[in-house]
């Protein structure tokens, strides 16, 4: 099962996948539209505060 | 088409006209029926069916039956008033008879029988009549029982009473048997278009029970619908997700036109629409429809327009084809003197249901969104989205057109194409900044080599919040430059270049701009990477410089790598006690195991490494230690050691067996607690590490290179001097950006085929790439950031 960028619907996709990682053409487009719309962002790091810098436990990680 | 002979001698001259009139529908009968096809066929039934709804318009039936028979007839009973059976004034025949062989007279041989008439425009049972081989008319009324029968619309008998009726028993009884003179393509009744339009008579007239079945297949049916439109729409929504629990549904009555209308938002993107007029179905709509449309549009604008709720840039209106997306909808009308229009004449002509429908609508559907503000958000988000699919439809449409028309000159005016034309030989930069994309264009081979530079577009969004995106611009750079469209008019075969190499600078900026544009290819240009065109560049991280010669490191992880490489060569160890050195083999093993346990400890962020190194030592990473001495021994160590690190207190908590430490860390006292990590078994691989450099050496060390000498005495001090002492006579650079390396550093390290290394994007772990990038452009805010801390500085972590 697949998750369409979009919409979050679980799909089930053919091997030929017309319309890329979405489920549908209009998924699609209205990705597309985001990007020509400058809608897709990254929120920069810089500005973020030290206070909110607090690292997670690792303690798991190793 | 000539009457049967046997018909005509039933008839007496005074049923000349008469039979003329039945004759014509015999000629043509398309004209009164439509067609002789199918469609005309089942018209039959419905002309007589109709006859019954309208009786029970009128208030006095409310149960049909239809049972089409194993011979192929078809019987329409209902419980009304029955057909006159006393003789008409006029004609000097009975009422019925003259219903059954005159055209026109139908239900409506006098006009104030029925205040609206539905029926197959008029034409009247007379036609049915004229078209069957066989006719078999019954009537109770007035407790008697009446019957007639007709072949191919000549009276075979004269009405006569037969007796009398079943008690309270009332009604028409029609049955007839469709000339297969008439109808040479097919006589036989589809009972699953029978079944459709008699299941929407039941919608249309709710309270009316019909009876249906097929004894010829052994199936029936009862079609009653309390809910009328309401159980219509409910019954088309059946496999649809709703937008609102139940339909809206509106009635109402002006100028002597009943309306109702229910409807019923879905997240389907299709637009069901049903319109009849008297109950008949207006395929082609008209005037009715034209007013739900207008209503519904304007309605739902201004209602959203006047609370905010509609937030496109300019304001704009919602279209009423978007706001109709994924609508169910069923109108049905009652006009006395319907006009119909159109080739099927199924279009409703008369001008003045337009404002009635929109007046009775536009109030009560008004009412209906102030009460349901969530339902206006959905369909308003639903319809903005619509409009948004269609413009993008026709923007991807015009960037294809564009390159084709123009075949190659419009490319845009920063990409500084290559000379080859194959798409295989040739590749693609997309370097980020103008100065890099200067050196990028200097340092190329312009054969094989195009650039295009980007740049990120940064928006201050509140006061401490930006955010990166690619502009605009850039999308439509890199869609023309490629050339091979985009959205759902692309083509791989037109792509201009089968590699695509994305090179951004290895710091912050440079993560979030390889990040977009990784994700706008994976997304929009998904063929192109899942065909293996897409790359990462891979520029040096660090230049380090010994007299001439000059290496590049392409990350932290091969600086170190570098360097370790240099510390067992550079760098002596001596044991506690001993002038003998390490030999070469063991100092090197040293370095290495050292490297992986350092990596270890830095990775547990919550402990001071040199504290936790320390606390595993003096406890001999022993999970049954004793707190108590360790904690003496760790204050022994304290005092011998020259720690970074400002202690203020090591205690023992009984409670639990472990040690706590208060460090003092920029004028804030934080407490570590040691040893219930270390006992729950989490750091078991961190005590492994340690093991493995144990098992080769012990603190102190002594440290040696040229001529200094350093004292050791934990195994973080070690490591820390191990790589200062290896970097000696080294001239480290870090490049924080393309821009700081020359045309020709940027050919010899990042460009040149026979000696760069580009990371291939393939699509194999696609989930984890969605999840990333879902997280990294979402809408959660605070998984995002935590991501990029952990994640933004490691192309790694950005391999799809």
């Amino acid at each position: 099962m697949h998750t369409c960028p979009t919409c979050g619907a679980r799909f089930e996709r053919a091997t030929s996948h017309a319309h890329g990682p979405f489920c549908s053409a209009r998924c699609q487009l209205l990705d597309l539209s985001r990007w020509l719309n400058e809608e897709h962002r990254v929120p920069s790091a810089e500005p973020v505060p030290l206070s909110d810098n607090s690292p997670a436990d690792e303690d798991s990680l190793t | 088409m000539e009457l049967h002979p046997s018909s005509e001698s039933h008839y007496d001259s005074s049923s000349i006209q008469i039979l003329e009139g039945l004759e014509a529908v015999r000629k043509r009968p398309a004209m009164y029926i439509g067609s002789t096809g199918p469609r005309g066929l089942h018209h039959l039934v419905y002309e007589v069916v109709d006859n019954a709804i309208d009786e029970a318009l009128a208030g006095f039936c409310d149960e049909i039956s239809v049972v089409i028979g194993e011979d192929g007839s078809c019987a329409v009973t209902d419980n009304g008033r029955g057909i006159p059976v006393d003789t008409h004034a006029d004609e000097k025949r009975p009422a019925a008879e003259i219903v059954m062989t005159v055209l026109h007279a139908g239900g409506k041989f006098d006009s104030n029988s029925y205040k609206v008439s539905g029926g197959l425009h008029g034409v009247g049972v007379s036609c049915v009549n004229a078209l069957s081989k066989h006719l078999e008319l019954k009537i109770w009324r007035n407790g008697r029982e009446y019957r007639q029968s007709y072949t191919r619309g000549a009276k075979v008998t004269e009405l006569s009473e037969v007796g009398p009726s079943e008690p309270e028993q009332r009604g028409t009884y029609i049955r007839f048997v469709p000339d297969e003179l008439i109808f040479t393509e097919t006589v036989d009744f589809e009972y699953e278009v029978l079944e459709e339009r008699l299941r929407e008579l039941a919608y249309l007239n709710p309270g009316i029970t019909i009876n249906f079945s097929d004894e010829r297949e052994g199936r029936s049916e009862v079609f009653l619908f309390e809910g009328g439109l309401r159980s219509f729409v409910e019954h088309l929504a059946e496999a649809h997700t709703l937008i609102h629990p139940s339909p809206i549904y509106i009635i109402g009555e002006t100028e002597g036109v009943q309306v109702s209308v229910a409807f019923q938002w879905t997240t389907s993107y299709k637009e069901t629409l049903f319109s009849f007029v008297n109950n008949i179905n207006t395929h082609e709509g008209g005037t009715h429809v034209s007013g739900l449309k207008a209503s519904l549009t304007r309605t739902l604008n201004s209602y959203a327009q006047a609370n905010n709720i509609l937030k496109t840039a300019k304001n704009e209106n919602l279209s009423g084809e978007d706001i109709r997306e994924g609508l169910i909808a069923v109108i049905s009308v009652r006009v006395p003197e319907p006009q119909f229009e159109g080739q099927t004449k199924t279009k409703l002509g008369n001008s003045e249901v337009k404002g009635i429908v929109e007046s009775v609508l536009s109030e009560q559907f008004g009412h209906f969104l102030e009460e349901n503000p969530n339902v206006v958000r959905a369909v308003v988000q639903k319809a903005v989205e619509s409009a948004r699919v269609r413009d993008a439809a026709r923007k991807a449409r015009d960037l294809a057109r564009r390159k084709s028309a123009l075949e190659g000159s419009d490319l845009p005016g920063k990409l500084a194409d290559c000379q080859e034309t194959d798409p295989a030989l040739s590749e693609l930069y997309l370097v980020e900044g103008d100065s890099a994309g200067g050196s990028a264009k200097q340092g190329r081979d312009r054969r094989s080599q195009a650039i295009l530079p980007l740049r990120g577009k940064i928006l201050n969004v509140e006061k401490s919040r930006f955010d990166k995106m690619l502009g605009n611009q850039e999308i439509r750079t890199i869609i023309s430059a490629l050339g091979m469209g985009i959205g759902t008019d692309q083509n791989i075969a037109k792509i201009r270049y089968h590699r695509i190499i994305i090179m951004t600078d290895a710091d912050v900026d440079g993560s979030h701009i390889r990040t977009l544009l990784l994700t706008f290819f994976y997304r929009q240009l998904h063929e192109l990477v899942e065909k293996g065109y897409l790359y990462i560049a891979q520029p040096p991280l660090y230049r380090v410089r010994r007299g001439k010669s000059e290496t590049y490191l392409k990350d932290e992880a091969a600086m170190q790598e570098f360097f370790m490489a240099q510390a067992s060569s550079a760098v002596r160890i001596y044991p506690q006690g001993s002038d003998e050195p390490l030999s070469d083999e063991r100092s090197a093993a040293l370095v290495e195991a050292l490297a992986a346990y350092s990596a270890r400890l830095s990775r547990l962020r919550r402990y001071p490494p040199e504290l936790l190194d320390m606390f595993l030592t003096v406890s001999g990473a022993d999970p049954g230690f004793d707190a108590t001495e360790v904690a003496a021994a760790l204050k022994e160590r304290v005092g011998h050691t020259d720690l970074s690190l400002a202690i203020q207190r090591i205690a023992v908590d009984s409670g639990d067996d472990t040690v706590l430490v208060d460090i003092e860390q920029g004028g804030e006292i934080q407490t570590v607690r040691l040893g219930d990590a270390l006992r729950s078994g989490s750091q078991d691989r961190l005590v492994a590490a340690l093991q493995q450099v144990e098992a080769i050496a012990s603190v102190p060390l002594t440290l040696q290179a040229g001529g200094q000498k350093v004292e050791a005495l934990c195994w973080p001090m070690v490591w820390r001097t191990l790589l200062s002492m290896a970097q000696r006579g080294y001239d480290v650079q870090r490049y924080k950006g393309l821009g700081e390396m020359n045309p020709e550093q940027l050919w010899d390290t990042t460009m040149n085929p026979e000696s760069r290394v580009l990371q291939q994007i393939t699509l194999e772990n696609e989930g984890d790439a969605e999840h990333m990038f879902s997280v990294l452009m979402g809408d959660a805010v605070e998984p995002r950031r935590d991501f990029i801390q952990k994640n933004a500085l490691s192309v790694r972590n950005l391999d799809i």
